[in-house]
């Protein structure tokens, strides 16, 4: 793999979030609107499953990972409308590997993603959040949001594998985005068979590993090690199944 | 206008045999054709003939079903990834990435190719400023007519300094002034020792800029010259009545 063209791709994609309004809404104005919702909605109401903390504070770990959860839309529907204006069949005449290709989507939405989840964070610190773990658990949580990322784009490929145009893969991404949000996100531990139906989903890992960073669990606590163990995992087998897919429809 | 110039001899582009099926439907049906290097070879057919099939098979894009095709003694099949790193291709539509500006989209080529950072700035300076294009070139493709888009796709095609150029259909959608403009560097190209193929459904731009002409339908090469060989052969006055002769016939003959 040749790092300057990673490099190039990687900045086209960046500067496609940048530049494109309606990306830019999904990726910052969404979870900015989403965490100020909730605070006035649930700041002042005691949290179901934290003795002592309003709702809103319980839901912040979840509501980072929600916010990365919709770049299975953006990247399924930017794949789409490249195939649609003919950019992935000019890209394949150039020296460019689909591996080089799809890498440089990991790598941009990787960036994006941590960057989505944190903006959450601070948003949710300014209005009263008090999160622990210290600098250790900030990178900790980091990494946890980019698997979560890395995923993302795998169900992306997915999407836009099955998807005919950008327009379908915005419904069909929800196929994977509603169960995320719903059960990885809200109801992961509102009773046991929530909780089991959550663990199909890979937010679900992130929920309950940064829930525990956050509300002062040892960083070596064994459940973190095991979600992150179980969400590389995850991250590993959607995004090399994604690859293949897409690879298999798109490049020779 | 005349561009024409005497190419050399050696073969770039062999093409032997080749077939290309979508299910029922021969896209390409047994073509042979050699294009020699330095040579501006122009590939006329009406709709659905085969030609972008082709082209398709020579960058890669398709494998074919059968048959064999070499660009500069590389088997399509086999060593596409050096082909790709020689060839530029001017895709039928203008596939350029709209939220970047010109020059991003032009110099994001010239990375993809791995030009050199310094090679880069100059190659692209130059480009855009023989285009009359580098005022344009700052501002984001978006807003860019149609024929401006047509233009920044053929300049995406030539940052890389390809030694082969496929240009589909380059000059559709371009006013007769920009088109005039953009032969007119078609046929610079030629100086430069370039091998291209040229589609086009002008039949005028193949005349004047093709070294020489082949005919496809039905994705055969029903016929194959020089122009003015052409123009002799079917005693037709210009290429235009050539092609209309040679391939209403063979509607004729197929109803």
């Amino acid at each position: 793999m040749k790092t300057q063209k990673m490099i190039a791709l990687v900045k086209v994609e960046l500067k496609k979030l940048y530049r494109d309004p309606t990306s830019l809404a999904v990726i910052l104005l969404m979870p900015v609107a989403l965490t100020v919702v909730f605070y006035f909605a649930l700041g002042n109401v005691p949290s179901w499953g934290l003795e002592g903390a309003s709702h809103f504070e319980f839901l912040v770990p979840g509501t980072m990972g929600y916010a990365v959860i919709y770049m299975i839309m953006l990247v399924a529907m930017g794949l789409c409308a490249y195939r649609e204006a003919g950019l992935l069949k000019r890209l394949e005449s150039t020296p460019t590997s689909p591996y080089e290709y799809m890498g440089s989507h990991i790598i941009a939405n990787l960036f994006v993603g941590v960057f989505q989840g944190l903006v959450v964070l601070l948003l949710s610190v300014i209005l009263g959040f008090r999160p622990q773990g210290g600098l250790p658990g900030l990178v900790l949580a980091s990494i946890f949001l980019g698997l979560l990322a890395v995923t993302s784009v795998g169900l992306g490929l997915i999407t836009a594998t099955i998807a005919k145009s950008s327009g379908a893969a915005s419904g069909l991404s929800m196929i994977f985005v509603i169960p995320m949000m719903i059960f990885g996100t809200f109801l992961a531990v509102f009773n046991e068979m929530t909780r089991t139906i959550a663990r199909f989903t890979p937010n679900y890992y992130v929920t309950d590993a940064l829930s525990l960073i956050f509300n002062g669990a040892s960083l070596s606590d064994r459940i973190i090690w095991q979600d992150l163990l179980i969400l590389t995992i995850i991250s590993l087998v959607v995004v090399v199944a994604g690859i293949q897919l897409f690879k298999k429809t798109e490049f020779r | 206008m005349e561009y024409k110039r005497i190419p050399q001899a050696r073969n770039e582009i062999v093409i032997k045999d080749l077939v290309k099926d979508f299910g029922d439907v021969k896209a390409v049906n047994g073509l042979t054709l050699d294009i020699r290097k330095g040579e501006l070879f122009g590939l006329l057919g009406p709709n659905g003939a085969g030609k972008t099939t082709t082209i398709s098979i020579l960058c890669g894009l398709l494998a074919p079903s059968a048959g064999t095709a070499h660009i500069g003694g590389l088997d399509v099949t086999k060593d596409i990834s050096r082909i790709k790193e020689r060839i530029g291709v001017c895709p039928q539509e203008a596939a350029v990435f709209k939220f970047l500006t010109g020059k991003e989209n032009i110099e994001l080529f010239g990375n993809l190719h791995s030009m050199d950072k310094q090679v880069l700035r100059e190659r692209s300076t130059d480009l855009l400023s023989q285009a009359n294009f580098s005022e344009a070139a700052g501002r984001k493709a978006k807003g860019y007519s149609g024929g401006m888009l047509r233009q920044l796709n053929l300049l995406m095609a030539m940052i890389s300094d390809p030694e082969i150029v496929f240009l589909d259909e380059p000059t559709v959608g371009m006013d007769a002034r920009v088109r005039r403009r953009t032969w007119e560097y078609i046929a610079s190209l030629k100086d430069q020792d370039k091998t291209i193929v040229l589609t086009t459904h002008y039949i005028e731009e193949a005349e004047s800029l093709s070294d020489r002409v082949g005919i496809i339908d039905y994705g055969e090469l029903i016929d194959l010259g020089t122009p003015e060989g052409l123009m002799r052969k079917h005693e037709s006055k210009d290429l235009e009545e050539v092609f209309l002769k040679i391939t209403g016939r063979r509607i004729a003959e197929g109803s």
